[in-house]
Order: C-alpha cells, then structure tokens, then sequence
C-alpha cells in the first residue's frame, strides 16, 4: 500500500466515523407532521372520488392481473390482424381470377386466349400477376374494332355473288393445298 | 413465545445499516395511518439525514432533503411494490433529492477551496482517526474532497465508500449498472486520492 493509499484510508475512515448526527429531529419530525396534516386537510372532494374510484390500482395482485390480461388482449388484436392480412391477400387473388372469367364470358374465343395470354402469360393465375385496367380495355377495344370490320367484310362478300364464288374457290384451294 | 417468533418473522432488513422495520408499520402506512408514519420517521430518518448530509455536505439543506422526502414517501408510499424493495425506494428519493439540490447549486456556485479545511484534515489525521467529528468539520472536509466530483461521482462515492453499501445496492438505489457504478466510483476515489496527495 502506497503513502497516498494509506492517507486516502486515513481520511476514510475519518468520515465514516462521524456519521452526521440528526439535532432536533423531533421538529423536524414535528414539522413533517404538520404538512402532512395540511395536505391531508387540503385534499379536495374530486381528489377523493378518484381515491375512492381508482385507488384499487395501487393494489399489487390487481395490477399484475391487468398487465396480464393487456399482453394477452395485444396477443389476440396481433392473432387477429395476421389472420385478417392473409384473408385479403387471398381475397385480392380471387378478384384477378374472377374478373379474367368474366371477360371470358364476353368475349369470343380468340379474345379469351389473347385475353389469358396478356393475363396469365400461359400460367394459371396465382394471384402473383397483376395487369392493369387501362391495359385490358385497350385490348378489348382494338379486338371490337376488328371485329366490327370483320363482320363489314362478311356482309360485301355475302352481297356480291362474283366475290363470294372468288373467295369460296381460293379458299378451297388453299384448303386443297393444306391436305 | 409464539406471538415474538411471529413476530420477527414479519420483520426484515436491509442494506448495511441493517434497519429494522415491522412490515406492518409499512402496510399502515400503505392504508393511511399517519400514527405510524410518525414511527417510520423517527426510524430512517437518521439514514435519509446521513446520505443527504453527506452529499450535499450541508446540515441545513440536509434538514430540507429529510422532510421532503418524507413528504414524497408518504405521498407515494401506495406505489411500492413490496415492502421488502422499501428502503430501495426510500434512499432512492433522497438521492433523486440530493441531485435536484446540486442542480441548483450548479446555477449558483458558491463554494471555493480553503487552506484552512485542509490544515483542518492533516490535525485531525495526526490526533486520532477513531475520533468523531462534528457536523460543520466533517461538512466542510466533504465539501473540500468531492468539490470537483459530479453529482452522480458523489452520490456513488458516498453510497459505497461511506454508507458503506454493495456496488448491487448502490446500482439500485441511483439507477446506474453496475459497470457504470464502478466506473463514477474508481474515478471518484482517483479524484478525492489526486487531491488528498496534493494537499496533505
């Protein structure tokens, strides 16, 4: 032990020695008294409803009980919340597959196989692909279209007889030509 | 015979100074009972008294911390957990009280190192070290030795080195771990030995 070491213990032990002695601890004791009295005295009547009312959660057993039963009410709100996230992921899939079916039902067959290719890419619809409104309205409008002049160039075949047999004779020799 | 073993078996103590306090004065004074807050004053105020002082090295402002933390204590006193964490709870207040006091203080510094206090601690080292000092000369020897510390340092230093208490306790009682109790502790004790060196 150093010189600085032993002096350091000196001085130590010096304070520990005297410990402070408390004089006139009974005023002081007096005085807390006393403004405990006047801040009893003072407690106004809203104050002690609220004792009155909600004093139990000083209580040590009721207060460990709420805390349990919180944890488990955030346990169960999480539980819920998880369940419900999944619920719409499926149901968000579900709307893609059904609107798909319903433009199947208004269109004719080429539409649909165009329709599922832009769609699905060939691939069942997961609920992973998503195309959006605008896309799908432009291929129905370019499919009317077509169609519309298809039916125009039916008409003028079936009105004119010299036509009609042309078309009719070309297209059995090209189907003449296929076998 | 029945009545005293059930008795202690109702009562509990902690930290060094071992108090001893009957587990029902605490739970009266839990439901109201100011007759027996009086009792638990005249027990552990001497101890808020002794930590107080020797923090803030004031008797007066020491006087102050007592009451106000028996005004706190009886306000909060519902909040306790258990009674066996009670005189954690207690030291806990007067701490928090002495570093409101220091905070103060820091606004309006007054004190200045005196040759005179120094001169005073080599005398007494050389009388006799067993020998009590009053309150004003122990006051001014541990204004003098913590004057550079920071509120926390000090509150450490006194905790562990004067009150004697464990590093778990004090850790306890100031909120710090236990790392940073050692830590405010070796550099208190570094800082109070720098200056013992120094000046004696």
């Amino acid at each position: 032990m150093t010189d600085e070491d032993k002096k350091y213990e000196q001085v130590l032990k010096m304070l520990r020695n005297s410990k402070p002695i408390l004089t006139e601890s009974d005023i002081v004791t007096e005085k807390i008294m006393r403004q405990l009295q006047e801040e009893k005295s003072k407690i106004s009547i809203p104050e002690l409803i609220f004792e009155y009312l909600f004093g139990w959660a000083y209580i040590g057993w009721v207060r460990r009980s709420m805390i349990a039963v919180v944890v488990v009410i955030v346990v169960l709100f999480g539980y819920q919340q998880a369940l419900i996230l999944r619920r719409i992921n499926e149901l968000s899939g579900q709307r893609i597959q059904h609107s798909s079916l319903i433009m199947t039902n208004m269109q004719d067959e080429l539409l649909n196989k165009i329709q599922e290719y832009r769609v699905t890419g060939w691939k069942l619809p997961d609920g992973g692909k998503s195309v959006s409104e605008k896309e799908i309205n432009e291929l129905i409008n370019s499919l009317n279209k077509l169609q519309v002049k298809y039916k125009d160039l039916f008409y003028l075949i079936e009105n004119d007889p010299r036509l009609k047999k042309y078309v009719e004779t070309r297209m059995n020799e090209s189907n003449k030509t296929k076998h | 015979m029945f009545f005293t073993f059930h008795k202690l078996l109702r009562l509990y103590y902690r930290m060094p100074q071992q108090i001893l306090i009957e587990e029902n004065i605490i739970e009266n004074c839990r439901n109201g009972s100011l007759q027996d807050f009086r009792k638990l004053i005249e027990l552990i105020s001497p101890f808020a008294f002794s930590v107080a002082f020797r923090i803030l090295a004031d008797e007066e402002q020491a006087k102050d911390i007592v009451q106000e933390t028996m005004i706190t204590l009886w306000k909060t006193i519902k909040k306790i957990k258990s009674p066996g964490s009670f005189m954690t709870w207690f030291y806990r207040i007067v701490v928090n009280k002495c570093y409101d006091q220091l905070r103060k203080r820091k606004r309006n510094p007054e004190f200045s190192a005196d040759d005179g206090t120094w001169t005073l601690i080599s005398n007494k080292m050389s009388e006799n070290s067993n020998l009590e000092i009053e309150n004003k000369e122990t006051a001014m020897m541990i204004k003098i030795l913590t004057n550079k510390l920071s509120p926390k340092q000090k509150a450490v230093f006194v905790l562990s080195d004067l009150e004697e208490m464990s590093n778990e306790e004090v850790a306890l009682i100031t909120g710090m771990s236990r790392i940073n109790v050692k830590a405010n502790l070796h550099y208190a004790r570094k800082r109070i030995g720098e200056m013992i060196a120094k000046h004696i």
